[in-house]
């Protein structure tokens, strides 16, 4: 996988933990076909805005000397890009059981007219105002934040905290889905 | 730290109390209980709670710390989902999943993927790659004694990149990276088999992990996950009551004239080059020839094994011979691989346990 990165990384520091968090976004995945170049400088900016927030929420202390390598494939792509896969790296480290400070939940806010939308999908996406939040646990904390269009200022703040709601009610279904898996495994175990 | 502070979860009071009594196995301190949890009511005694990252365990700072948990604000929260386990004072957290994290004494299977200076690079599916020290196996010819430069210029010849190996885990590192030993004869290098990775999870630890099971066949349950299924061994050299080193010698003769193999035992007098040729087999790379009936023995220990693994059934011996058993109504070993046949084998065995009162 991304070995290079990770050797190159590994050598400026050699007892530090490395993460590093790979997208993958094939041309089956989107409406219609494309192909990507293999080095999108969109998905490599992803990559590192969702490092930047997994450093903070993973506890790296724990891992010294080793690398965690995370790989996102988009399957099917309808919107929410980051808020996604920022859902699926924080059930993907729960389920690989790394320490974890607490789950981190993202939701894309967008704005239309005076409506503030919860998770859009692309073709909302390509017309509104949006940004994408994602929440440490039941906190109102935020470590993810991406803004790419205009928003009218005096509307952020709402937006945000509808935006935490939704992060909320998102880490609700995620804990009960994690239990769930959770007292399954137990069954069976003795 | 100063990034994340984290407010107390809106759970009812009732259920933090659950979480706090997990109803102890290793220790009974009913009356310890009372003396630290400090007037909280022990409203629920289940055995295992379960908790999630970031989940509040206990606001009382005089708690220990263990794996799985943070402390922040005179509170510990899980770092990890898993069931929380206490021992005296000391709170963890074991994920219900996640890498194996090696402990002393575990008996496990790995790979070697480095052969360095004085040791070998063992991958054993843990965080980090475990080692062998060339003084921690079993050198060719004799047993017991020190290891040469002669030794270390031949390591490959011994246990090179990509051979498997059973060891035993004999301490560990400050960063939790193990060092193993082979030194007895049930650890050494693998042959006549298949490997087969499980969740590391799902091995259930016992006293022995290697086993000769129905059919000829016997398999090496590794605590990390990595198991061995293999020909059983032949022609066991037969324990004589007091036997002399001169009839040990023999008996090592005899085996190696009939199969030419590896017996154990047999490098244990080293006086004549026969004994020196034949300890060197323990590291020998051919397989012995092993019949078609018990290669498709193997096989269909080898899908019962992942049928197991793909129900998320905990392993041991007794369940995978009954797993074994019931593999045999599902007509031939290819159809094995079949999820379906994989879910309904894993369902079999649940209420055949179920029956009997036992999983």
């Amino acid at each position: 996988m991304d070995t290079t990165y990770a050797s190159s990384a590994v050598k400026a520091l050699p007892d530090a933990p490395v993460l590093s968090i790979l997208i993958n976004h094939p041309p089956f995945a989107s409406m219609e076909r494309k192909k990507r170049p293999r080095n999108d400088r969109r998905l490599a900016e992803l990559s590192i805005i969702l490092k930047r927030c997994f450093e903070k929420t993973i506890m790296l202390q724990n891992y010294a000397r080793s690398v965690i390598e995370v790989t996102v494939t988009i399957l099917s792509f309808d919107g929410g890009l980051l808020a996604t896969c920022c859902n699926s790296i924080t059930l993907a480290l729960i389920d690989a059981g790394i320490s974890l400070y607490d789950y981190v939940t993202a939701v894309t806010v967008g704005i239309y007219d005076q409506t503030a939308l919860l998770d859009l999908n692309s073709l909302e996406e390509a017309d509104l105002s949006f940004i994408t939040i994602g929440v440490v646990g039941d906190s109102d904390k935020l470590n993810l934040i991406l803004c790419e269009d205009r928003l009218p200022l005096d509307r952020v703040e709402r937006l945000i905290s509808l935006g935490i709601e939704g992060c909320h009610r998102l880490k609700q279904l995620m804990n009960e889905t994690v239990r769930e898996v959770g007292t399954d495994l137990l069954s069976k175990k003795q | 730290m100063d990034v994340i502070t984290i407010t107390q979860p809106n759970q009812p009071q009732a259920e933090i109390n659950a979480t706090l009594d997990d109803g102890d196995v290793e220790m009974e301190d009913e009356e310890l209980d009372v003396d630290v949890n400090g007037g909280i009511v022990d409203s629920a005694k289940s055995k295992n709670d379960i908790v999630v990252p970031g989940e509040l365990i206990t606001d009382d700072p005089s708690w220990m710390r263990g794996h799985g948990t943070y402390f922040l604000n005179e509170k510990t929260y899980s770092a990890v989902a898993g069931t929380i386990i206490r021992v005296n004072k000391l709170l963890s957290v074991i994920p219900f999943k996640g890498r194996y994290s090696p402990e002393t004494g575990d008996h496990i299977v790995g790979r070697i993927v480095e052969v360095s200076n004085k040791r070998w690079k063992v991958d054993i599916g843990a965080e980090h790659d475990a080692i062998l020290m060339l003084g921690a196996v079993n050198l060719p010819g004799g047993v017991l004694r020190r290891k040469s430069e002669a030794d270390e210029l031949q390591m490959r010849a011994i246990l090179k990149e990509g051979d498997l190996l059973n060891a035993e885990v004999q301490s560990l590192f400050q960063d939790g990276s193990a060092s193993l030993h082979t030194r007895s004869l049930k650890y050494g290098k693998l042959r006549n088999g298949v490997f087969v990775v499980v969740p590391s999870n799902l091995i259930i630890r016992a006293k022995n992990h290697a086993h000769d099971m129905p059919g000829g066949v016997s398999i090496i349950l590794g605590v990390n996950g990595f198991c061995w299924i293999y020909k059983t061994k032949e022609n066991q050299v037969p324990v004589a009551g007091g036997s002399s080193t001169q009839s040990k010698a023999e008996a090592g003769f005899q085996a190696a004239t009939h199969n030419g193999g590896y017996t154990p035992g047999m490098g244990s007098v080293s006086i004549t080059s026969l004994e020196e040729q034949s300890s060197w087999d323990i590291y020998s790379d051919k397989n012995d020839t092993i019949s078609n009936s018990i290669k498709e023995t193997i096989s269909r220990y080898k899908n019962c094994l992942l049928a197991l693994s793909h129900c998320n059934i905990a392993i041991n011996e007794t369940r995978l011979a009954k797993a074994y058993d019931i593999s045999l109504g599902y007509g031939d070993v290819n159809s094995l691989v079949n999820e379906e046949v994989e879910e309904s084998i894993g369902e079999d065995l649940i209420n055949s346990g179920k029956m009997r009162g036992v999983v």
